[in-house]
């Protein structure tokens, strides 16, 4: 039989199933350290559970890029400047994680980016300056393979 | 905007008792405190009209989102927006004790800075002693954020709550920790708690309070995650007497298009009899 008192469910087992004449009964075991134990299993366990999703997570993560000369000359058929890029950029890592937490910016190619920009652009309160900008730095950005 | 609630919250403000001392607000221990008869059929329909004008409030609405109930998150609101949320979180210690209800406006002032007000905290509780429903206080909470948690090594926000009853006063400071490692949010927040409270606020208790939370997002719409609460009561503020609780459990957040909603149960998993079994917390939030 398993010996892990995270079962549910399983009462404590005396030591020795049957009395051994000339041995004192040790009596069964500490419910307290039973149940303390139980508990401190399951605290485990969900330690264990977010420490896998960390390693997880930072496996798929990518911090957006920076502004780089790359995403200033991807930038320039849409004609948007230095300055604004690093305007929807600051917009993009503040204002998105106010919902959600931000996408890879190659997550989606540069003609998707303004339909996404648009729909959610009421919720983050965004002026149609704030919008341009986020979506030249995004449609820029994901030109970039990392 | 809708500005019914200021005249809702206006009106639950004159019909405060004077000799109901209510107890803290954000705390897990049940009331006790004796309410006077005829008060609470008042109180609770003012803050039935509360959550029908909210309701109302929802048909221009649209939100940002909150991963988790007993955590605050770095990021603060959008310059310029109005958001209501709305909090509902019960108790259970051998079958239901209480309910405790809360109603925010949170505004964003600037792109690091928001301040909240919540209209009315009052709880509904079903014991022998003590049964209806309660107002508790009203409260006024800013939050500055300093650094980013996407961008920066930890994302740092400060924040203070004050709240104030007819016989009762509590300050709240936090300092916020994030940092969001792709889909997953881990979150921490550590709190000093004040309270004084009873005629002439003679009585005055205080609380330390940590909350540690991780919040993984499968979807755009759906995160999972869990929530661990530890909590030192300092009755008196006498380190002698204090207690350590500790809470434990998953979440969940749903995110609609002008809506979301943030559930939580925790169970206690000390032995702490004062101190509910479990306790379930529900965030409804909307943008106007």
């Amino acid at each position: 039989m398993s010996a892990d008192p995270c079962a549910r469910g399983r009462r404590p087992r005396p030591l020795s199933p049957k009395p051994v004449a000339g041995v004192a009964d040790p009596g069964p075991r500490s419910l307290t350290a039973t149940t303390f134990t139980h508990r401190t299993c399951w605290v485990g366990r969900v330690v264990s559970a977010m420490i896998t999703l960390l390693i997880v997570s930072c496996a798929n993560f990518a911090s957006p890029p920076a502004i780089t000369p790359a995403i200033i000359e991807n930038a320039r058929p849409d004609h948007a400047s230095a300055k604004e890029l690093v305007t929807g950029r600051n917009l993009f890592v503040s204002r998105c994680l106010e919902c959600h937490t931000l996408p890879s910016v190659t997550k989606h190619s540069p003609d998707e980016w303004p339909h996404l920009v648009s729909r959610m652009s009421g919720r983050a309160n965004l002026s149609a300056s704030d919008q341009s900008a986020i979506i030249a730095y995004l449609r820029a950005a994901s030109f970039v393979r990392h | 905007m809708c500005p019914a609630p200021w005249f809702v919250a206006t009106a639950l403000s004159r019909h405060a008792p004077n000799s109901y001392c209510p107890t803290h607000s954000t705390g897990t221990q049940p009331s006790t405190a004796v309410r006077p008869a005829g008060f609470q059929p008042t109180v609770f329909k003012i803050a039935l009209i509360i959550a029908a004008v909210m309701l109302l409030c929802q048909t221009s609405a649209f939100a940002g989102a909150r991963h988790f109930t007993f955590l605050y998150e770095a990021p603060t609101a959008a310059p310029g927006s109005f958001e209501i949320e709305n909090y509902a979180t019960t108790r259970f210690a051998n079958g239901f004790t209480e309910a405790v209800f809360r109603h925010e406006l949170e505004i964003g002032i600037t792109e690091h800075f928001q301040a909240s007000i919540y209209f009315a905290n009052w709880d509904y509780t079903r014991s022998h002693e003590n049964r209806g429903a309660h107002y508790d206080s009203s409260s006024l909470e800013l939050i500055y954020n300093l650094t980013n948690p996407v961008t920066d090594p930890v994302g740092v926000s400060l924040y203070q709550e004050i709240s104030a009853g007819r016989r009762a006063f509590e300050s709240e400071t936090k300092l916020i920790a994030q940092k969001n490692f792709g889909p997953l949010i881990l979150a921490y927040n550590l709190t000093l708690e004040a309270e004084w409270e009873d005629k002439g606020l003679r009585e005055h208790n205080g609380e330390i309070q940590q909350v540690f939370g991780a919040s993984y997002e499968i979807s755009p719409r759906i995160s999972v995650g869990a929530e661990m609460l530890h909590e030192i009561l300092l009755p008196g503020w006498h380190s002698a007497e204090a207690e350590n609780n500790f809470f434990l459990g998953p979440n969940i957040s749903y995110r609609g298009d002008r809506w979301f909603a943030t559930v939580t149960a925790l169970a206690q998993t000390t032995r702490t009899e004062s101190e509910p079994n479990y306790q379930v917390r529900l965030i409804f939030g909307v943008s106007l």
